[in-house]
Parts: C-alpha cells; structure tokens; sequence
C-alpha cells in the first residue's frame, strides 16, 4: 500500500471499530464476518478488474475508510450496504490512479504491460523451465484424476470441438443437460478453478518440499 | 437470447476495461449486491483465460486481455494452467472421440426419448411411474446388498479355506518331526542295547584274568582356537577294552543355541557318526556338551568335530567350534 495509496489522515482502524463496523454490518458476529469475507472479496475484484494492481491494499483501505466513518458517527446505510462501499472504494481507487501517475516506478511497470507476450506458448517456454513444465502437468496430470469423469466430460465438451463453433456447441450441451447457458458456464468454471486450485497448491508443495 | 448475449459481451468488456464508466459502474452496483451476477462475471473472466490460451480472443481482446490480466505473476501461472489443462483435454478428446463419437449419440438420443416419454404423461400416470421408479429403486437396491453380502460371505470362507490349509500344514510338519524322534530314539536305544551287550562279555572276558580294562572313557575336549588341524589336534588312546567313548566338548562363550547337532568327519570329509538334539549342560568350568560314541566305530585315525546349533526358528546355524582329535589304539 505504501507506494500505491496513503491511509487517510494517518488514522489507524482499531479493534472496537473494526467490531462496530462489523456490528453495522449484521447483528450476529458469525453472519457479520461472513458479510465481510464477502464484501472483501468482491471489493478486490473490483479493484483488479479495475486495472489496480494492489486490489488486496484498496480492499482493506477501503474497509478501514468506512469503519472511520461509522467511528465518527456517520451514519453509512440506506438499504444495502454495497453502494456505501462502493462509493468509497471508487474514491480509494482515484486516489490509487494519482499515485500510480505519480511515480515512476509504476510508469515503468505499466510500459512493461505494453510489452507482453502474444502467444501463450511463448509465454509458458519463457516463464518457465522445463522442469516447472514438467512439475505443472504432473499436478495437473493428478488432480485431474481426482475429478468425477463427468466432470472431466463436462469441460472437454465446454472447450473443445472444433467443427462447431463454441456457442452452438455449448447451447447444445446446457440443452442436454436440461440447464440454462449461464448455469453451464458457472458449472464449467467451477471445475476449472476446482483444477486450478488443486494445481496451484500441488506446485506450492512441491515448491516447498 | 439477444439479451443474453448483448449482456455477456457487456460484461466481457467490463472485464478487459473497454467499458464506458457509465456502464462500468452499472455492472459494479449489479455484481456488489447480487452473489449470483458476481459469480458470472468469475466464470466470465476465468473463460477469458482459456479463450486466451486457445487463441480464441480477437486481435483487440487480446492485446486488451494482456495489458489488463497479464501484468501479475498470479494470472500468468493462471495463463499457464489454462494453456496446460486445454492441450491436455484436447489430447485425451482425440483420443476418445474416434472410438467415441458414435456410442456417445445413441444414450442422449435414449435420454432424449425417455426424458420427452415422462414429459408427455399425465399427472396420474406420472404418479404410478415414480411409484414404479422407487419400487424399482428399492430392488436394486436390496440386490446390490444381497450381492455385497454374497462378497463378504464367500471372502470370509476363502480366509477360513487358508488357515485351514496352513493348520493342516503344520500338523504335518508336527507328525514328521515326531516320527523322525521317534526314528533316532529306537536307533539310540539300540545302540545303547548293543553297547551294553559288548560291556557284559568284556567283563566275564576280564573277570577270568584279574585285570581291569576301563570300558567307559571319558575325554575332555577344548575348541580349537583357529580352524586348523595341525595346531588343535589332540591325542586320544583307547584301549582294547573300550567300549563307550564319553566326549565332553567345551563350548566357547558366544551364542546359546536351543540344542546341537554334533558330525565326526574323519580327514578325507567322510562322516563317521553323527548325532542330534544334544543339550548343553552349565559346569563349574563352563558349558559343555557331552558325546557318547561307541569306541568301535572310531578306527585309528585323525577326526574332526563339527558342531551346529538350532536357532530359536529351527535354522540350523554354524557355532563357530571345531574340534580336532586324533584317535589311536594302544
């Protein structure tokens, strides 16, 4: 957070604010944190798709910004929480686009964007040495087994064919599976980031081990 | 349908930053308070992923993706992984899709016809065909148990058919060894027999001249000290009376075997006698084993004596003690 954005004011979120923040949020304690664990996730989100590369640092400066507001007596509902938390997370990220203008250092990252790669392919031989290839698909190779062969069914079908264009072909299988388009989608990317996550924490421990 | 569509591209632009800030903030206000919309838009972007890695992104969405997405280390590894898991379905689909392709068709027409079958029912032919349905649910089920049953019962018969052949082997192998103890007992005891016939008739032959002839000779013997006859060769004198040849062999201090198993070999590696099951008995002087040979198998001549113990499993093992001793008639 340090380069990208300030804390307003120099004010600190304490504990008892925090807590009251939480209190606004829902009268239960276990509902009020799952409340935060889900504003916090959308926040981030928001803040990545928003091109900012320090989405966690917005995120968490975006709730301390609001628990500062509720500890000064401003009253931050109507009827959904979510807006209030927009408007101030649109403000974080203002900021955030000022500072990044502001030093050169995110100048020379964003000049570095220009220059990507186009090719996937290239991308992996470049990233990466043959043994983290090699490492990556003996995860995936795994926790691909780990999944239902439906499952396994379900993505290749997604994904692959070429004679029919993806649309109609993706049309055809929500129709057999008697779901709409949307829920087709939702479920294929469900077991991608199933795989995904099982990938990703396959290369953590063996990067550890 | 146009909606649907209109929304995605929307929303896929949304994604890689093209979107006027009007609509921007449209879809944020949207996705923030609906779990399910935020939820899309996840599924959207991660596809966008795998549209990338297959070359499936316009030259603009590309170039779009790339300036948005691929700035953090955590997206190119997501990069990587689509790009990995895409080329490994795609393997794997064509493969299959050969031998595939057509077996595939026929169930979805099959679930096609059943699921058009149940949807052209009336309401109380429905109702008797999900009865039917559990009925027939219950049945299998109650098979699949009978059959599970069935498994377990014939497993537990193979291990019970198992430890029955293991008890009968050893009840064998029991009725050998008794049979063979039986065997060098009777052996023993003739032995014995014959001993003491040859021990009567020296004595009435003795007792006519006076002269006492020792029958019984008893003789100490130590182990050689290295496996060499030359140096641990002793003496042993036996008179024409003798009958019985009582040899004590000392034993070292190493391992403790259950018995021994003692072989006289004469020099040429021809076994002479040999005797087992022989107890080591504790004297002030230290364990020994005693001998009790017969004094007229023992021919004049140079001999040596192995001895073997029986290991707590039944092996028979080397004890590492020879002894040496040459036999001569006075």
């Amino acid at each position: 957070m340090s380069a990208s954005i300030s804390q307003k004011k120099g004010w600190v979120i304490s504990r008892e604010s925090f807590n009251r923040m939480l209190a606004e949020l829902h009268p239960d304690n276990e509902r009020a944190g799952e409340q935060y664990e889900k504003i916090r996730q959308k926040l981030v989100k928001l803040f990545e798709w928003r091109g900012c590369a320090h989405a966690e640092e917005c995120a968490d400066e975006t709730f301390n910004r609001v628990a500062q507001k509720i500890c000064e007596g401003t009253s931050i509902w109507t009827d959904e929480p979510y807006s209030y938390f927009h408007g101030v997370a649109l403000n974080v990220l203002r900021e955030y686009w000022r500072s990044v203008e502001q030093t050169a250092k995110a100048l020379e990252e964003a000049a570095q964007i220009q220059e990507l790669s186009v090719d996937p392919e290239d991308l992996i031989s470049r990233e990466t040495e043959q043994l983290e290839k090699e490492r990556l698909l003996e995860c995936l190779n795994r926790c691909l087994k780990q999944l239902p062969p439906e499952s396994i069914n379900l993505i290749t079908r997604y994904h692959q064919g070429e004679d029919t264009p993806d649309k109609a072909r993706r049309k055809e299988l929500a129709q057999l599976l008697g779901i709409p388009l949307n829920a087709l989608r939702i479920r294929a990317y469900r077991i991608r980031a199933a795989v995904e996550e099982c990938v990703k924490k396959c290369l953590e421990r063996g990067s550890a081990g | 349908m146009r909606d649907e569509a209109d929304n995605e591209k929307l929303l896929t632009m949304y994604l890689l930053g093209s979107l006027p800030e009007e609509q921007r903030l449209q879809v944020e206000v949207e996705f923030l308070s609906d779990d399910h919309r935020y939820e899309r838009l996840l599924a959207l972007e991660n596809e966008l992923f795998y549209d990338y890695a297959q070359n499936k992104l316009s030259p603009g969405e590309r170039e779009q993706f790339e300036k948005r997405f691929l700035s953090s280390e955590l997206n190119r590894k997501k990069v990587m992984i689509a790009s990995a898991l895409i080329r490994k379905i795609s393997e794997s689909a064509s493969v299959e899709s050969t031998g595939k392709s057509i077996a595939d068709r026929e169930p979805q027409r099959f679930w096609q016809s059943l699921k058009s079958y149940f949807v052209d029912q009336s309401a109380a032919m429905k109702v008797s065909l999900a009865a039917s349905a559990i009925v027939t649910l219950a049945l299998i089920w109650l098979i699949i148990g009978i059959v599970m049953l069935r498994n377990e019962f014939d497993q537990i018969r193979a291990q019970q058919m198992v430890q029955d052949d293991r008890l009968r082997q050893q009840a064998q192998q029991e009725r050998a060894r008794a049979d063979e103890l039986d065997l060098r007992l009777k052996r023993e005891m003739d032995e014995n027999e014959m001993l003491q016939q040859d021990l009567s008739k020296m004595q009435a032959q003795s007792g006519g001249h006076g002269q006492r002839v020792p029958s019984v000779i008893s003789f100490v013997l130590a182990p050689s000290i290295a496996r060499d006859q030359a140096s641990g060769m002793k003496n042993l004198y036996l008179s024409p009376g003798a009958i019985l040849l009582i040899l004590k062999l000392k034993l070292k201090g190493g391992a403790e075997y259950k018995s021994y198993h003692a072989t006289l070999l004469t020099v040429e590696g021809a076994e002479r006698w040999s005797q087992d099951m022989l107890q080591a008995k504790q004297t002030g002087s230290g364990r020994s084993i005693d001998l009790w040979l017969p004094a007229r198998t023992l021919a004049p001549g140079d001999y040596e004596l192995r001895l073997k113990g029986y290991a707590s499993d039944g092996t028979l093992e080397e004890t590492g003690d020879y002894y040496y001793l040459s036999i001569r008639r006075k």
